[in-house]
């Protein structure tokens, strides 16, 4: 029996990272979660994760900062990191915007707001 | 007793405080729909129905209380309040349970107490925030670096888009998103009422509620009549889900008369109401949605949904980005489906 891969949710919204996490549950994955930058690079230095699933804007520091920690450390390089990329305006309509996450040192991304079941392809993708 | 451990508080400053009370007789338009076709975004809400009377509460940002004022026809000095939330919960009543007791020991009022599938908050006002914040790092078990966080949107918005500059889209959803609509069938709904003297004891019988390993779903309290707080929580099933048909779960009385029969039991000069046993069977419904605690519409798009489809709404509680609805025993499948008229679900 395969053991099960432990990846990391971070996302400075606690609900959503509830979501995701049963989400991810459901599919056989173990789960860690942090709610800011600093918590999410302590979680994994900790935990060493297989996939790291991370938000941009966070309090403390953001994303790109975090993927840039992690590519930039020989002992941290191969997780995988895949980014979630919003702005979320506080207007009268939904509105958000996503970077090209190509562009990035990050392995994928996906735009918010996130359809869960193409998180979920994209977490296989990298954790097969 | 051991710690409690969270992750982080988290504060929103600049809001105000709405409560409605909508009583039999008296007709009236609710609180949320006047906002919603005005575009006024709600922070968090709650809605408790007794009988045939609601009582409602929201905070809203600070910035529209001259708007709220003149369309919802009240006073112009409507109470500046602040919202402590705190992170995870993982379904423990003992964090509702703890925190109502460090507000009612201190003797803090507050407006609204509500949670969402992670989050735990309290609307107090905004002259008490510095004591709660100690009052929660004083007992609550928080992570060394931990830093009370206050999120000013439209501010980490501007500094970010200055570093990183990005290219922006506005959509309007034909329907509004969310990650799913969940339903969990056959839970507990309890009651507390008590004065406002009797909080912290509210508080304590919370907490013993937590004993049997149970989880609480959902936590609503809000001022009730007569100076007391009404409390609703929605946990765990403490036995086996009684055997009745799907519908008539409060057998030949209503649901929403059980509950005001329940408040018309416990007397005026008790302080605290609360037997031990659930008020009665119940579904609960709850979604989350991308952007839900940045736009307005989300409660009174549900409720319409709900209204439409004959599915009565006993407790709602929202905060941050979901929304919980308790509805009879029952009802859970009915509600999924008339709301997924007004959500798009995956």
């Amino acid at each position: 029996m395969s053991e099960q891969k432990l990846i990391l949710v971070v996302d400075d919204d606690p609900d959503l990272v509830e979501a995701v996490s049963m989400k991810l549950e459901t599919k056989n994955f173990r789960v860690a979660k942090a709610y800011d930058g600093v918590e999410a690079m302590d979680r994994i230095k900790e935990e060493k994760p297989a996939l790291v699933i991370l938000d941009v804007m966070m309090p403390r520091k953001n994303g790109w900062d975090v993927c840039e920690e992690i590519k930039n450390d020989p002992n941290l390089k191969d997780i995988a990191v895949v980014l979630l990329t919003a702005v979320a305006d506080s207007v009268k309509t939904t509105s958000y915007t996503h970077h090209d996450g190509k562009t990035t040192l990050a392995d994928d991304y996906i735009p918010k707001p996130i359809d869960l079941d193409e998180l979920m392809e994209i977490v296989n993708d990298h954790c097969s | 007793m051991k710690q409690i451990s969270i992750n982080g508080i988290r504060l929103g400053r600049k809001m105000l405080q709405l409560d409605q009370a909508m009583i039999p007789g008296q007709p009236s338009v609710p609180v949320y729909e006047t906002l919603s076709c005005h575009r006024i975004n709600m922070v968090c809400a709650g809605l408790h129905h007794c009988g045939t009377a609601f009582l409602f509460s929201c905070c809203l940002e600070a910035k529209h209380k001259d708007h709220a004022a003149q369309i919802l026809g009240c006073p112009a000095d409507l109470p500046d309040v602040c919202m402590v939330s705190i992170y995870p919960h993982h379904g423990n009543i003992q964090v509702p349970g703890v925190l109502m007791q460090l507000l009612g020991r201190a003797g803090i009022r507050f407006f609204h107490l509500v949670s969402s599938h992670a989050v735990v908050c309290v609307v107090i006002e905004t002259k008490d925030q510095d004591a709660v914040i100690s009052l929660v790092e004083s007992v609550f078990d928080l992570p060394p670096s931990h830093t009370p966080y206050c999120q000013e949107i439209e501010e980490d918005i501007t500094r970010f888009l200055q570093k990183y500059p990005e290219t922006r889209a506005f959509y309007v959803e034909e329907k509004i998103k969310t990650y799913g609509i969940q339903v969990r069938a056959g839970l507990d709904l309890h009651q507390v009422t008590c004065t406002r003297s009797a909080v912290a004891d509210a508080g304590e019988q919370m907490c013993r509620m937590g004993g049997s390993d149970k989880k609480f779903h959902l936590v609503s309290a809000m001022p009730g009549p007569e100076q007391g707080y009404e409390l609703f929580v929605v946990t765990d099933p403490g036995a086996a889900i009684p055997d009745m048909d799907p519908g008539s779960a409060a057998g030949e009385t209503g649901p929403t008369q059980i509950i005001s029969d329940r408040m018309e039991m416990a007397p005026g000069n008790q302080d605290l109401f609360f037997d031990g046993t659930p008020l009665m069977t119940v579904d609960l419904i709850s979604f989350h949605g991308p952007h839900f605690g940045d736009r307005y519409k989300i409660l009174g798009t549900a409720m319409d949904c709900l209204k439409q489809d004959h599915v009565p709404v006993l407790v709602a509680g929202c905060t941050g980005a979901s929304i919980s609805l308790a509805v009879p025993y029952g009802q859970g499948k009915a509600a999924q489906n008339a709301l997924a008229k007004g959500f798009e679900a995956p």
